[in-house]
């Protein structure tokens, strides 16, 4: 008897306890209210590609200076015009998202030839540290996939045949999380409403040993730049490759037919174009 | 006089094959290269300028670059000729793009007029540097530190002990055991150039039990040079890696360099053998560094040690030596443990390049760890490998560095004696590089 | 180079033991052979069939599961250790349908969920003799009397049991137990050969000597302590089985030897625990897998000094 009277008694006196407590406590984090709001509209997939480590220190930076907004834009609500939006009145700026979206575009057409075996660590990052890579040029794509593994929208997918990733410009938010982690740094954000693809990641290369430049990266023959009616293909001669204006091309294609190693590519169809050269 | 040796256990290291294929070949003088490619970035240190451009003759030993950084080496013309171009090249130590230049022989092999010879006792410490420093001299035995820098510590720090190292624990290369056959008395000078900058208590040379003609002749030596008062010679139980720096100060003078500390920090400084006939040679020869002994070996006909100048390709030692024997698949800059993969003959002899290993690769697939902690048994420095493989691929690279990651010196040890056959070193080096980058972005 | 094959470019180091895993596995069967020969020596066909049963279905079911779970299968041989070590830890009565349980439980459960070799917590033959001594409280402890080839099995009680009957003369029971004349489970009763087969792999450096020694030292000086006949507690049960071929098993134990050191004591000290407090005669079982269960732990807080850390208090 004595026994289940001073069990009720403990277990009455620890439900008193949680109770006071769950008076006692506050139920919100003061001063976290603002912040708070801001981290239910973003994403919340804490991508980390913002630079902050998760969107909840991303929300607690915008809090400090709502300025950040455009300073370093969270790739991923950039997509999502409403939800921008809605972010814009929490913070009491205007947010433009035009121009600030960005596209991942990696640099390289995955023809390079192979021209040693590797056995070791099956990642870029180690083959790269190995001869920069097994493959005839040393700025190629290696295709071990070490971008696939960090890409928060899964929107990098393995071109299995030639051995490289591809983007999926549809997928893609441009967070920029593959461009750092790519050891060879082949992959760049563009804008959004980028048009044409150039698909080499050229770097003056001079004979190295064993190795010449890749027989089907840009040769620099500017047949695209003479083949554009527009205007629209600048060639820039520091580095002796074609650059493309968004605003003055119709995407008539000529330029990418008139390539003769298919280092140009639709960029809107890079994932088709891929796989067809 | 043999010393009991201080280590806190034995137990530590691996017992390799020796296959020292060549350490009765006498040193043979390569023939001269038609062509020679001299890397601008031989060493650990800042990259140097080229003082020439295409098109300019050059004579042997003319020194073609130079950088104005503390912590540099300069590189010179090894044989006479013209420059016939510049080419890129993947430091294969590094891992980065170096620019190289390209010297076509004349065949002549016409030498600069050598500074005049003088007297080592007359000369002041700062000369004695300043010709090791101009004649571009490295650490021989692998890690290619400028050695002046080795020899010029800061003024807070005394050094009391020298260890010359003619351990050579790494199997196939015996280029170290040669040059102190034949070339110990230079050694000995070199040693005696060493006494005189940094003025220690004690001297060591450190040399493997597997080489007991080389400890017989440098005793001999060490007696008639007069030198055997204040250096005596230790003799070493052969394992790996018995010639690391660290290890070799554990083991003869059971000081421990701290973590992320120089030997210099323990009052040692330890020189590799070969490099110490290359003191010998700079400052009382005025020759500057163009040529070393390197070991061919492994698959190819006739094994050999060669004396070759640097930046011979690496196809004509081969040619040299034979050709390939057999069907060996890897071409291996360095010895077996810690040498780096070359994909292509073309490749030229750089300063640390010690030997050149053809072999039969034996690839195999990396298991899962078993725990079974030979990794741990294995390591020189004590740290726990397999716990490093595990955080660096799952991208815990802070953890990593908290578990002394930067200690490592990639002996391979570890992944020597692994089961499961991870490429343990790989996966460190791939972490290290990280948490440079990192630090780097900070 | 050679003919238009590729040049290899590989990691270093480009040497390599040689002595791989399946290679550590096959010198351990090889050890095992000993105690399971002497198994069959004491118990006849009998026992020879529950070994056969016990491996074929471990490595069938290893086979199964590598499959089941899209991984290349691997004779390692570490599923034949697994399933030898789980027929040596069984009474040579039990039936075989239980054996092929038991089995299939070690390798499928224990050892595949939680990812292979190299990844389960608890040792794969000792969770599966667990297993089976719940499920089959008593086939599990129905011991008979080593018989050899010829007669009919005859029931007895294990010597650790209370109800075990002692002989007089205590150098007699010593020898028995040691030539492995007692009954008891297939392959524990001979510490000879089990002595024989643990320094062969200590020798060949296979196993490492400390959680033996730690182990075995412990049970003895702690049975002495309390007043116990320590020789006889570490001759009779599987102890010595249990110290020499699973308390060793790399995975499940820690990785230093400190910790290894730590590992052996308290396996020690959980069999005396369970050997003469507990409700069961043997404790090696249950005290190996708690151990096993705290290996993680181990081996997170007992680290190797790395050279050149300075000792706390040390300038």
């Amino acid at each position: 008897m004595t026994t289940v009277l001073v069990l009720t008694g403990i277990g009455f006196a620890c439900a008193a306890l949680i109770y006071f407590m769950h008076i006692v406590l506050p139920h919100k984090v003061q001063g976290l209210e603002k912040t708070e709001e801001i981290a239910n509209t973003l994403p919340g997939m804490n991508c980390g590609a913002c630079g902050y480590p998760g969107c909840f220190a991303y929300a607690q930076a915008l809090t400090k200076n709502p300025d950040l907004i455009s300073e370093s834009p969270c790739a991923v609500m950039l997509q999502d015009a409403e939800g921008l939006e809605r972010l814009g009145k929490i913070l009491g700026v205007s947010i433009d998202a035009a121009g600030m979206s960005k596209r991942a575009l990696i640099h390289c057409n995955g023809s390079s030839e192979v021209v040693y075996d590797y056995s070791g660590v099956r990642t870029c990052k180690a083959a790269t540290q190995l001869l920069k890579g097994y493959k005839k040029c040393p700025y190629a794509c290696l295709g071990f996939g070490d971008c696939l593994e960090v890409c928060p929208q899964g929107a990098i997918y393995m071109d299995d045949e030639k051995e490289i990733a591809v983007v999926d410009t549809e997928e893609c938010t441009g967070c920029g999380l593959c461009v750092t982690e790519c050891p060879q740094k082949l992959i760049e954000l563009v804008p959004e409403g980028t048009k044409i693809a150039f698909l080499c990641n050229y770097k003056p290369l001079k004979n190295i040993p064993g190795r010449e430049k890749c027989d089907f990266g840009c040769i620099h023959c500017r047949k695209c730049y003479k083949a554009c009616e527009f205007e629209a293909v600048v060639w820039n001669k520091e580095k002796a490759i074609p650059e493309f204006d968004i605003e003055k091309c119709t995407l008539c294609h000529k330029c990418i037919d008139e390539c003769p190693n298919g280092t140009l590519a639709d960029f809107t169809r890079v994932k088709t174009a891929a796989q067809a050269l | 006089m043999n010393f009991k040796l201080n280590w806190r256990g034995t137990s530590y290291g691996v017992k390799l094959p020796e296959a020292k294929l060549t350490a009765v070949s006498p040193i043979e003088r390569a023939p001269l290269p038609e062509k020679v490619i001299i890397t601008l970035h031989q060493n650990i240190g800042a990259p140097c300028k080229p003082l020439v451009k295409r098109g300019d003759k050059v004579l042997t030993g003319q020194k073609i670059g130079d950088s104005e950084k503390f912590v540099s080496a300069p590189v010179h013309a090894t044989i006479s000729g013209e420059i016939s171009g510049t080419t890129m090249l993947v430091h294969p130590a590094t891992g980065q793009l170096v620019e190289a230049l390209i010297i076509s022989s004349d065949g002549t092999d016409e030498w600069v007029v050598p500074e005049a010879k003088d007297a080592i006792d007359t000369l002041s410490v700062e000369e004695i540097l300043k010709r090791i420093r101009e004649a571009g001299i490295v650490g021989l035995g692998g890690a290619a530190f400028p050695t002046q820098v080795k020899l010029s510590p800061p003024k807070d720090k005394r050094i009391d002990t020298v260890i010359l190292n003619g351990c050579e624990c790494e199997p196939y290369i015996t280029s170290d055991h040669r040059v102190m056959l034949e070339y110990g008395r230079e050694v000995l000078s070199g040693l005696n150039i060493i006494r005189k900058v940094l003025s220690p208590d004690n001297m060591y040379i450190a040399i493997e039990d597997n080489k007991q003609d080389a400890i017989e002749h440098v005793r001999k030596l060490l007696a008639s040079m007069k030198l055997d008062r204040n250096c005596k010679i230790v003799t070493l139980k052969s394992k790996y890696p018995m010639g690391a720096e660290k290890t070799l100060i554990q083991n003869i003078l059971a000081r421990e360099v701290p973590i992320g500390g120089l030997p210099m920090d323990v009052g040692v400084v330890v020189h590799n053998v070969s490099t110490a006939r290359a003191i010998h040679d700079a400052v009382s020869e005025r020759k500057p560094f163009i040529e070393r002994v390197v070991t061919v070996t492994g698959a190819v006909k006739e094994p050999k040690n060669l004396l070759v100048r640097l930046g011979t390709p690496l196809r004509d030692l081969i040619e040299n030596c034979g050709g390939i024997d057999g069907e060996a698949n890897e071409i291996i800059l360095g010895g077996p443990m810690m040498g780096i993969s070359q994909f292509d003959l073309g490749f030229p002899v750089i300063k640390g390049t010690n030997c050149i290993l053809l072999k039969k690769s034996m690839q195999s697939k990396e298991g899962d760890c078993i725990s079974c902690g030979r990794c741990l048994d294995a390591c020189p420095m004590s740290l726990m490998p397999t716990m490093l493989v595990k955080y660096a691929k799952a991208g815990r690279y802070d953890a990593c560095k908290e578990a002394y990651i930067a200690d490592c010196f990639e002996c391979g040890a570890c992944a020597y004696a692994c089961p499961a056959n991870i490429p343990i070193v790989q996966y460190i080096k791939i972490a290290k590089s990280e948490l440079i980058k990192r630090a780097a972005k900070k | 180079m050679t003919g238009d094959k590729r040049i290899l470019i590989s990691p270093g180091p480009h040497l390599w033991s040689g002595l791989s895993v399946s290679k550590i596995m096959y010198l351990v069967t090889l050890a095992l052979i000993l105690p399971s020969g002497a198994g069959v020596y004491f118990f006849g066909y009998r026992a020879l069939l529950v070994m056969v049963t016990s491996v074929a279905t471990a490595v069938l079911t290893e086979y199964v599961s590598k499959k089941l779970r899209k991984r290349a299968f691997v004779m390692d041989w570490s599923a034949v250790v697994t399933g030898l070590l789980l027929a040596l830890t069984i009474s040579p009565t039990v039936p075989l349908w239980m054996v092929v349980i038991g089995s299939a439980f070690s390798i499928g459960i224990v050892k595949e969920a939680f990812g292979g070799l190299g990844h389960n917590i608890f040792n794969p033959a000792l969770g599966g003799r667990a297993f089976m001594a719940t499920c089959f409280p008593a086939e599990m402890t129905t011991w008979v009397l080593p018989a050899g080839f010829v007669a009919d099995a005859v029931t007895c009680a294990t010597p650790l049991n209370e109800s075990f009957a002692f002989p007089a003369d205590k150098l007699s029971l010593y020898k028995a137990l040691f030539m492995g004349n007692v009954g008891g489970s297939i392959g524990e009763t001979s510490t000879l050969l089990i002595l024989i087969g643990g320094l062969l792999l200590l020798v060949l450096g296979i196993i490492n000597w400390r959680i033996p020694l730690a182990y075995i030292g412990t049970v003895a000086l702690l049975t002495f302590a309390l007043g116990q006949d320590a020789i006889f507690h570490i001759l009779a049960g599987g102890l010595m089985l249990g110290a020499f071929f699973m308390a060793t098993d790399y995975v499940t134990s820690p990785i230093t030897n400190k910790g290894r050191i730590i590992f052996g004591v308290g396996a020690g000290v959980l069999t005396v625990v369970i050997r003469l407090f507990g409700g069961m005669p043997e404790g090696v079982c249950f005290s190996i897998l708690f151990m096993n269960a705290l290996t993680p732990l181990i081996d997170r807080y007992i680290k190797v000094r790395p050279y050149g850390l300075k000792k706390a208090g040390e300038k």
